[in-house]
């Protein structure tokens, strides 16, 4: 059972690291560290570092993302990624698609469907008329 | 290449990076080439950040976050390359099938057994490391105590001797000189502890790479047992 849970959350993660990815370099480039310490500091996920580059390299390959090697003041470059104008965009739709996601899954794990949200509000009005 | 790290934690990013490098093997050098400068320059800054420890515990710590060298590397081939090694791991299959079929489960129990002996051989190896590091440290500070005395009041030995009739206590060409043997015995025993003290240090290394040789292994036995359960 435990392993099953991993398994799907390993599942949830790998679309959801992608979306986060694409967020952090929404605001601003960054390298490889950069990034994952970006997302290490956000909260409390735990994830491999190494988990970053794969996500990168597809999004560079499907040309979601820049990448651009930078010398740096002290070690080997860096090799900093950017949103391309493509990927700005499917982004954008991305994220407003998301969070319809997640309201969808806030409302239907408190069992308030739209049509339950709708009967509740009915029913306040009902209420409210009587006390008038 | 530069080296960006002290020695010892370079020669693991080496290590690191070459093990990947062979799990990247069907990709074109240049693609190669750009991962590991990717990686290698990660492990530079994730190092850096990595305060807690020496510079072993430091890199160890820096290469545990950022996965196995197989793990980051496979996840960087292409579909084609893994069908490759998908076409690799049936054929090595067929083969441990064919050895199954001929030679059944005593082979099978019996490669078990050489793991489990090669394992226990070397937690043996390293125990007897660690008690005679020990016992050299205990028997120098013993002897170095002897030669104190020794030196201090050479005539208690001499006393002993007199007194048991024998001697007990001998101190060969320097029987009428117990200091003179004192101090040498003090020279020895303190070149003895301190043999057994660098063994000790050592030691630490010593024991860290053989856990982290160990957490490798399990992670692989891990690994095969839950993908085996996923099958089932």
């Amino acid at each position: 059972m435990a392993e099953e849970i991993d398994n799907k959350v390993t599942q949830l993660r790998k679309g959801i690291l992608e979306l986060a990815i694409m967020a952090a370099l929404y605001h601003k480039t960054h390298y490889g560290y950069s990034l994952v310490r970006n997302l290490a500091g956000s909260g409390s996920v735990e994830l491999k570092e190494g988990t970053i580059y794969p996500i990168l390299a597809r999004l560079a390959r499907e040309g979601l993302v820049h990448s651009e090697w930078m010398e740096s003041s002290q070690g080997p470059p860096r090799k900093y990624y950017s949103l391309s104008t493509g990927g700005r965009s499917v982004f954008e739709s991305l994220q407003t698609e998301f969070q319809s996601l997640v309201q969808l899954v806030a409302s239907a794990s408190t069992g308030q469907t739209e049509e339950g949200q709708a009967k509740t509000t009915k029913k306040i009005t009902v209420r409210r008329n009587k006390d008038e | 290449m530069n080296n960006h790290f002290p020695l010892t934690a370079e020669k693991i990013v080496a290590d690191y990076l070459e093990k990947m490098k062979m799990h990247l093997k069907g990709m074109n050098e240049n693609d190669q080439n750009e991962i590991l400068a990717e990686i290698r320059s990660h492990i530079y800054e994730s190092y850096n950040a990595e305060k807690e420890g020496d510079d072993i515990d430091r890199i160890l710590k820096t290469l545990k976050r950022l996965g196995e060298p197989a793990e980051v590397a496979a996840s960087r081939m292409g579909e084609s390359v893994s069908l490759l090694g998908q076409k690799k791991k049936s054929l090595l299959y067929i083969l441990s099938g064919f050895l199954i079929i001929f030679f059944a489960a005593p082979l099978g129990m019996g490669g078990l057994g050489v793991i489990a002996g090669l394992l226990a051989a070397l937690l043996g190896l390293l125990i007897a490391y660690f008690a005679t590091a020990v016992s050299f440290v205990v028997s120098g500070f013993i002897c170095a105590l002897v030669g104190l005395i020794a030196i201090i009041s050479p005539d208690i030995f001499l006393e002993i001797n007199r007194w048991a009739g024998e001697a007990i206590f001998q101190f060969g060409p320097f029987q009428n000189h117990p200091q003179i043997a004192g101090v040498l015995t003090l020279i020895i025993a303190m070149m003895l502890a301190a043999l057994g003290l660098l063994m000790l240090w050592s030691g630490k290394h010593i024991w860290r790479g053989f856990r982290y040789v160990l957490n490798l292994m399990l992670d692989k036995i891990r690994k095969i047992f839950s993908r085996g359960r996923k099958k089932t």
